[in-house]
This record gives structure tokens, sequence and C-alpha cells, in this order.
């Protein structure tokens, strides 16, 4: 006669740990996933409480701002006109330097021209060539272009040279 | 009755079906629409960190705004507008002229220019972008005067520039251009970043406080008699 109680008893201690195995993994797995899902939904109601706060406080700030445009305004136009104001003064060429780099040691200044072009042109009055020559070499070393244009003598006027420069060098 | 004992004896395994049921339809439920989506989700960290940068701006906006005092403020800029008016004064311009000619002791013989409109030009009025421009003439005895007279225009308020400069014989021509530009359109978004201006006008205070302004518009025309130019 064959024993069927064993084989029953086998059949039933092995489905029991199948059963424990899939219910262990799936209160496993079910833990986890709630974990997950509550930190992740916890995060988005965290970005969410702090995108909130931040609109609101954007709102009363921006009403703030309207309040005090009168500031605003001010602020704007002070710098606009700084802005002009250096534009214009870094533009312009500095004549008063200009000037007073072009005159030489016994020559006088018979005719200065400036052009927008930035080229000055000056009629040096000396009472000799090596006056002149003085001023032209003179000239050589605070203009990086210098042109002798002409150098003439009469009894009214003397030795006269004529010198064009330009590019006035950053000479200290 | 032995049919019943097997349902429970396998009742368990719909414990995992219904956990994978239950998981699949929240994923579902999240993944393709509602209120809680989970694209919807991660996205609001970026909106957030978007609203929190844009606070940040506007915070540094207002400390300012608080900070500033308009009367001050108003100062500076009425001091800078002498220096760049926001309008083309040619009377300015000429007063500072015979201020350059009486300082130096030169002769004012004659202006002519170009100037244009002279509404001050708003942001809503169009620009009239033309320089002021004269054309001046002097007579002078020596070169030292055209020196003087080309110092005290180049420290002048309202600024000019010299553009020409023709020298000979006892007499010089002048082009002068006169600074001038008008109000611009001031930026009206709240999250527009305020212009930094404090050190640029430290820098121009500076730059500028050997410049003289002329304290009367009237403008003396060798007589000595002060009278309006027009």
């Amino acid at each position: 006669m064959i024993n069927f109680v064993v084989e029953n008893n086998k059949n039933n201690e092995n489905l029991d740990k199948i059963r424990k195995l899939v219910v262990t993994g799936t209160t496993a797995v079910l833990v986890v996933y709630l974990v997950t899902l509550a930190g992740f939904l916890g995060w988005g109601a965290y970005w969410s409480r702090r995108e909130s706060k931040a609109t609101a406080s954007f709102v009363q700030k921006s009403a703030e701002v309207d309040k005090l445009a009168e500031q605003e305004v001010v602020i704007r136009k002070l710098s606009d006109r700084l802005d002009a104001i250096n534009a214009f003064l870094d533009s312009r060429s500095n004549l008063t330097t200009l000037s007073a780099t072009t005159v030489g040691e016994n020559i006088s200044v018979g005719g200065w021209t400036f052009e927008a072009s930035g080229k000055v042109k000056v009629r040096a009055l000396g009472q000799g060539v090596d006056e002149i020559k003085l001023f032209s070499d003179n000239m050589v070393q605070k203009f990086s272009s210098v042109s002798a244009d002409s150098i003439t003598w009469s009894p009214t006027d003397g030795w006269v040279g004529n010198v064009s420069v330009k590019g006035l060098k950053n000479v200290q | 009755m032995y049919s019943n004992s097997i349902v429970f004896k396998f009742l368990w395994v719909l414990y995992p079906v219904v956990v994978i049921f239950l998981i699949l339809f929240s994923l579902g439920e999240l993944s393709s629409g509602g209120a809680g989506k989970l694209e919807a989700l991660v996205k609001k960290q970026d909106e957030a960190a978007v609203e929190e940068q844009k606070l940040n701006v506007l915070q540094q906006k207002l400390d300012i705004l608080r900070q500033t005092d308009v009367k001050v403020e108003s100062e500076n800029l009425a001091w800078t507008t002498k220096a760049v008016p926001a309008g083309k004064e040619v009377w300015l311009m000429m007063a500072e002229l015979n201020n350059a000619a009486s300082v130096s002791g030169a002769v004012l013989s004659s202006y002519t220019g170009t100037v244009g409109d002279v509404v001050e030009a708003t942001a809503a009025a169009s620009v009239n972008d033309v320089p002021i421009s004269l054309e001046v003439e002097f007579k002078v005895t020596d070169f030292a005067q055209l020196q003087k007279i080309i110092s005290v225009l180049e420290k002048s308020l309202p600024l000019v520039s010299i553009a020409k400069v023709n020298f000979s014989n006892g007499s010089v021509k002048l082009s002068i251009v006169g600074a001038w530009s008008g109000w611009g359109k001031a930026a009206s978004e709240a999250l527009t970043p305020l212009p930094e201006y404090k050190d640029k006008l430290a820098n121009l205070k500076i730059r500028l406080q050997e410049y003289a302004t002329l304290p009367e518009v009237m403008v003396s025309f060798g007589s000595g008699q002060a009278v309006n130019p027009f």
C-alpha cells in the first residue's frame, strides 16, 4: 500500500514555501513602491509649495517696485545721461593738450589748423632754419605721423616751417 | 466543500496580482493625465527655480530702489543735464563762447550755426539727432589767446567739442559741436535690472570737477549789457 499522506505533506510544505516567498516579495515591492511614490509626491508637493510661495512673493514685490517707480525712472534717466556724457567726452579730441604740444622753443605759431580727422597743421615761425628743424624733430618725438610740408624764408616772416602732425603719442 | 478549501488555499495568489494591478494603475494615472502627472511634478522643480530666480532679481532691484534717495539722485540728474542737456540749448553755447572770449581777452566777431528743433526731445517725440553746430570767429592777438579760448571751452558745461580750428593772421575760426541727448524711454518691465550707475557717477564727478558751469543763461554781448540772444 502506498502512503499518499507523506506525499501530500511534502506538497503542502512546498506550497507553503512558495506562498511565503510570493507574499514576502510582493510586500517588499509594495513597500518600496509606496515609499517611492510617497517620496515623489512629497517632493512634488514641496516644489509646488516653493513655487506658490515664490509667485506670491513676486506679486507682492512687483507691487512694491511699482510704488517705487519714481526712484526707478530717476536712476534710469541718470544712467542714460552718464552714458551720454562719457560717450561725448570719449569721442572728442583734447585740443587743450594738442595745442600745448604743438608749440616749441624759439618759434612762434603763426597759423594753426585742426581738422576733424585729427590732423594738425602748424605754421612755425623762427629766426633760423635750425629752430624750424628743432621744432620738427620735437614733433617727431610727440606724434606718430609728422610731415614737414614746406620751409620758406621771406623778409617779412623770416623762416616759416609748415608742419603737419597727427596721432599724439602717449608720452609722459 | 472541497472546492472552497482549494479557493482559500490559493487566495494568497490574488495578493501579488492586486498589488501589480494597483502599481500599474497608479503609474498609468500618474503618467497619462490628471492633476498629479509625473511630468508636471518633475517640471515643478524647474518652475519653482525660475520663479525664485525672478524673485531674486526683483529683490535686488527692490533693495536698490529702497536705498535710493529721489532728492539726491534728482540733483545728480540735474547736474548731469548741465553737462549734456536734454534739448538743444544753443543759448548756453553762445554764453560759453562769450565767456571764453571774455576770459581770454579775445573778441567774438561772428557766429552762425545749425540748430534744428530746439524743443526738448522726449521719448514720445521724434528725436532730431542733428547736433548743434556753430561756426565761430574770434579776433585774437596770438596763439596763446587761442589756447586760452580752447581750454576754457573744453572745461565748460554744457560740454562742447571743437571739431575744426583755423587760426591765422589774428583770426580764428572754430567749428563747435554742442552736446545734447534727448530723454530715452525708460524700461517698464519689473524684471529689467537697474543699471549700475554709482561708480560711473563718482568717476564722472572726478572727471568733471574742474569744469565750470555758466550761472546765467543771459548772455553779455560786449557792451556789458545782459541781453537774451533771441
